[in-house]
């Protein structure tokens, strides 16, 4: 069809192209034709002009001796314009045959003035001037002969031209008649085939798309030629196609329509615009059952209409935040049909259908969510707590050593822990490195084991008992270690306290063993000694010398009898006793003894005691043989004399008395003040050195304690503590 | 069908009539440039030029120096070409002429009789203000002497030319030919100085006088003129053709008119007028310029007040 049409228009605008070339050419022609007539009309009319204008002047030259004769002026005049028109017919287009006549008549002209100007000019004899008259004279005939000639030739071109041009314009007549007869005709004839051929097929195909519209099954257009052939295949396999995609969608609307009442979480579909946003235009199963709603009764409602005051006042900035096309995720609170509120985790989007903008929601009841997520938010809350409660210092680091977590009492020392702070001695190893750095590189990450490390901080002179434990992911990965520092300082010390309360007990074991295999000996080496020292025949110098073994003998007696009394002291006899009542008896029975009897320099005692102080349950003996040792003592560091000052106080707090002794001797150097209660260690030049060794057992013994303070040449103070209740008063 | 021939030839015709109508409309319209048209003059002055060359020749080559000054000083200027150089002179009254080219002679003629002020003349491309007379001949009819020459046709210009027959003049007289009428079997004046040149060429006339500036214009536009024709006396220079004025004339126009002259070489437009002109500028002339005219007038012995410069 395409090719019939492309060749039924191309025949017909050929037909008119060639029918319209023709009539251009044919209007061109004629109008050239017409031109060249009117040239050679001028052209005619100029050489008259010419002509007129030569015998003008030829008259003049006739009329030069003449009553008639015209001035210089009117010849000039004449001359100029003949000149004028002669080079006007030079100026108009000619073939080169004429242009060249019409120069050579320019020329004769010229030739012509110039014998005008002569005959004007010359004054010379009657035959001169008659031979240059009759010169100018002929050239002006010979001048209008040619003129005449060149008129005539005119004359005839413009006759025949004038004859062909009739003829051409006859036969241009003709030929445009029947162009302009034809031309409708043919046009006329060729709208109807094309119409004919256009308007059959195509009326079978709009009555073939009209079945296939209603017809809801089949339905198919008739084969047709041509392209309307290929145009109704075409609809044909289109609305074949559109069948099988019409039942493909309505399959997919099924699958989403299930997809949509099916889900478990609400779905809704609200108005995003107009009067009423937030409108519910449609919701899920789910939506209905959620709220307590039917689905018709939340189709009458508004979103806000289910949520909760609080979470309405955010409804508007939600709203007009998805319209700026965000998606929003966002916790609010519903209220059911009857009333209960609970929580929803709302997601919502734009959504753009046909033009119209809607909200897609999906809400979900987190209230189970929420509960567990309280019960682990408190879960976590307690063992934080448990963490923090922890008196060890808990630090947890990762692969890269550095601290992710630490409890309370670690935060507190974290400067310690950190790096290399702790630099104590790695217990038993006898190396001083870092313990972290230690657990860290041999111990528990290398190992995969827990490591336990004790040392001793020097800087806060403190034990500290360092278990390294690797940190494993649940998988089993090694993901860093686990410090857990206990300060076992004083259990350090109450091992210590015991490994020497256990030591003291061996060698007062062996001491009183050894005490009771020689006191018997040593008591009958005494009696013979003074037996035979008694004797008269002794001389004075021999019994100067038993006098002295004699006093040797007893002075290794209270040897042994402090060495009894340290390494077994009595058992103490509680009672409630008066300490400063003690005190004072045992002040002033020593001082005065020991002044008399050494001839010391008198020692001045001052007495401090509080007057309400409480009684406390001791042992009277042991408490006197206390205060007479640390009294003795005093006496001892004061040769020259000094004061001592005996204080008593109540600890109301602790709940203990405190008895302190002060003097103002000699005192103790700093690196034997750490000794002095150990057995066996004195200052003295004579002494067992067991004095303060049994003074501070028999203080422990009573439940007490007691600490000394010294400063060279100033004196020293020794202060024991008795607490006022025993509690449950059973001996040692 | 005769009938529809006839018919169709009058329309033919008619539309021929139409056509040609409005095509010389056309043609008179292409003719004719249209220009702005000037204002009004404000009077009209007449120069008139004497017949140095052809006259037809001669109007048409004032022509744009008259146009130029009607337009420079708002003055109708027109120009009438004369036949004679005497009749400038004669008719300078009777024509209202209020001035004229005048040759060095006619003005030395016309000047106290017409009360004349020179203006300006024109100065040549090669820089030359004034031209010289010659005296030639035929070459071949061996004429190189004053004694030659007895017998000839002497051919002059004017009598009131001083190249064409003032130098002439002196030139007999020197040569001792008292009477040259006498002397030679024919003279006559061409009434032209290109007409004297080419009479001697043509064998008119054996001998003839012209203007220098003449003969070397037509000898450079035809080599026989100098093939031909010899040069046997020259001449001392006389000014060119120059402008004189009735000294009563209207002073601004009369200042205009020599100011305009003058300054026609820094004008654009004046510039091309003396191209066609054939001159490069105007230059200022006064009465000491033709003091050779007066020497050669008293040379040849004439009493310049009684002179006869008609040619009759």
């Amino acid at each position: 069809m395409k090719k019939k049409i492309v060749l039924g228009l191309s025949i017909f605008s050929l037909v008119f192209f060639v029918g319209g070339i023709y009539i251009i050419t044919t209007i061109k022609t004629g109008t050239s034709t017409l031109d060249n007539l009117i040239q050679l009309h001028q052209i005619e009319i100029l050489r008259e002009h010419l002509l007129i204008q030569i015998k003008r002047v030829q008259s003049a030259l006739y009329l030069k001796d003449t009553s008639h004769a015209r001035g210089m002026d009117e010849i000039v005049r004449d001359v100029m314009a003949m000149s004028g028109v002669a080079r006007t017919c030079l100026d108009c287009h000619h073939t080169a045959s004429v242009q060249a006549r019409l120069e050579e008549m320019n020329r004769h002209v010229e030739a012509y003035k110039d014998t005008l100007s002569r005959v004007l000019t010359i004054r010379a004899g009657a035959e001169r001037r008659k031979e240059e008259e009759e010169a100018a004279y002929h050239a002006g005939e010979m001048l209008v002969t040619e003129v005449d000639g060149m008129i005539a030739a005119a004359n005839s071109k413009l006759q025949q031209r004038t004859d062909v041009t009739l003829v051409m314009m006859k036969e241009t007549e003709l030929v445009l008649i029947i162009l302009v007869a034809l031309a409708p005709i043919l046009a006329t004839a060729l709208g109807f085939v094309f119409v004919r051929a256009f308007s059959e097929p195509l009326g079978k195909v709009l009555e073939g798309t009209r079945r296939l519209r209603n017809e809801a099954t089949g339905g198919e257009i008739e084969p047709l030629k041509d392209e309307f052939g290929e145009l109704a295949r075409s609809i044909n396999e289109m609305a074949a196609s559109l069948k099988e995609h019409m039942a493909v969608i309505d399959e997919s609307e099924k699958r989403y329509r299930t997809l949509f009442e099916r889900a478990g979480d609400a779905i809704f579909i609200l108005e995003a615009e107009g009067d009423r946003p937030g409108a519910i235009v449609a919701a899920n199963q789910a939506a209905a059952v959620m709220h307590g709603y039917t689905k018709e009764e939340l189709l009458d409602l508004r979103i806000q209409d289910l949520d909760t005051p609080d979470s309405a006042k955010n409804s508007p900035a939600l709203i007009g935040r998805i319209l700026q096309g965000d998606l929003i995720q966002a916790e609010l609170t519903h209220r059911k049909k009857d009333g209960t509120v609970f929580p929803v985790e709302v997601r919502a989007g734009l959504l753009e259908l046909a033009g119209h903008k809607y909200i897609l929601a999906i809400d979900r009841d987190v209230t189970e969510r929420k509960k567990m997520e309280e019960a682990l938010v408190q879960s976590k809350q307690d063992w934080e707590d448990v963490f923090d409660s922890i008196t060890d210092m808990i630090t947890v680091y990762d692969k890269d050593r550095a601290i992710v977590r630490a409890n309370r009492a670690a935060s507190a020392n974290l400067s310690l822990l950190q790096g290399e702070a702790l630099r104590c001695s790695v217990a038993g190893g006898g190396t001083e490195q870092p313990a972290v750095e230690t657990a860290a590189g041999s111990g528990s990450p290398g190992t995969g084991r827990v490591m336990a490390y004790e040392c001793y901080e020097p800087r806060i002179g403190r034990y500290l008992d360092l278990r390294a434990i690797p940190r494993l992911s649940s998988e089993g990965q090694l993901i860093g270690l686990i410090h857990i520092v206990r300060d076992v300082t004083e259990r350090k010390r109450t091992e210590e306290a015991l490994q020497r309360a256990e030591q003291m007990r061996c060698v007062g074991e062996l001491a009183a063993g050894l005490a009771h295999e020689i006191k018997n000996p040593l008591a009958g080496l005494k009696a013979s000694i003074e037996m035979v020292a008694e004797a008269e025949s002794i001389p004075d110098e021999d019994r100067d010398i038993l006098a002295r073994g004699t006093r040797e003998i007893e002075r290794i007696e209270v040897l042994v009898r402090d060495l009894l009394n340290f390494a077994r002291p009595p058992k103490p006899q509680f009672r409630p006793v008066e300490v400063n009542k003690i005190l004072d008896e045992t002040l002033t029975f020593l001082l005065r003894k020991e002044t008399v009897a050494a001839g010391k320099e008198p020692v001045a005692v001052v007495k401090d005691f509080d007057e309400q102080l409480s009684k406390v349950m001791g042992d009277p003996m042991q408490l006197k043989q206390i205060f007479t040792n640390l009294v003795l003592n005093a006496r001892d560091a004061m040769p020259q004399g000094g004061m001592l000052t005996v204080r008593t106080s109540h600890d109301t707090v602790a709940g203990s008395v405190i008895i302190q002794l002060s003097d103002t001797g000699k005192g103790i150097k700093r690196e034997a003040l750490d000794r002095i209660f150990e057995p066996f260690f004195t200052t003295k030049q004579r002494g067992t050195g067991l004095g303060l060794a049994i003074t501070k057992r028999l203080v422990e013994g009573l439940r007490g304690t007691i600490a000394v303070m010294s400063e060279e040449a100033k004196g020293t103070v020794f202060t024991i503590t008795l607490p006022v209740s025993q509690g449950n008063m059973e001996g040692a | 069908m005769s009938l529809l021939r006839t018919m169709s030839r009058d329309m033919v015709r008619l539309c021929f009539i139409a056509c040609l109508a409005s095509s010389l409309l056309a043609a008179c319209e292409r003719a004719e440039k249209p220009v702005p048209k000037p204002p009004p003059p404000r009077e009209t002055i007449y120069l008139g030029l004497i017949p140095e060359r052809q006259v037809f020749k001669q109007v048409e080559r004032y022509r744009p120096l008259a146009k130029y000054l009607s337009r420079k000083c708002n003055v109708r200027v027109e120009t009438k070409v004369l036949p004679e150089y005497g009749n400038v002179i004669d008719n300078f009254v009777s024509l209202g002429l209020d001035g004229a080219f005048f040759g060095s002679f006619t003005y030395v003629l016309g000047r106290q009789m017409l009360g004349l002020e020179p203006l300006a003349r024109p100065e040549a491309p090669d820089g030359s203000s004034t031209y010289s007379g010659l005296i030639f001949a035929r070459r071949e009819r061996g004429i190189r002497t004053a004694a030659d020459m007895k017998g000839r046709v002497f051919v002059f210009v004017d009598r009131a030319t001083t190249a064409g027959y003032l130098f002439p003049l002196v030139y007999f007289r020197k040569h001792g030919i008292a009477d040259y009428s006498r002397y030679f079997s024919e003279t006559y004046f061409a009434g032209t100085h290109e007409d004297a040149v080419y009479d001697v060429l043509r064998g008119k006339a054996d001998m003839g006088a012209a203007k220098n500036t003449v003969f070397a214009r037509l000898a450079a536009a035809d080599r026989s003129v100098a093939n031909e024709l010899v040069i046997l006396a020259e001449s001392p220079p006389v000014p060119e053709n120059a402008l004189a004025v009735r000294k009563d004339l209207d002073g601004a126009v009369k200042k205009c008119l020599k100011e305009t002259l003058l300054a026609m070489n820094e004008d654009p437009d004046g510039k091309m007028v003396l191209e066609s002109f054939g001159a490069w500028r105007f230059i200022e002339t006064t009465e000491r310029h033709y003091a050779h005219v007066y020497a050669l007038a008293a040379e040849a012995g004439l009493d310049l007040a009684s002179y006869r410069y008609r040619n009759d």
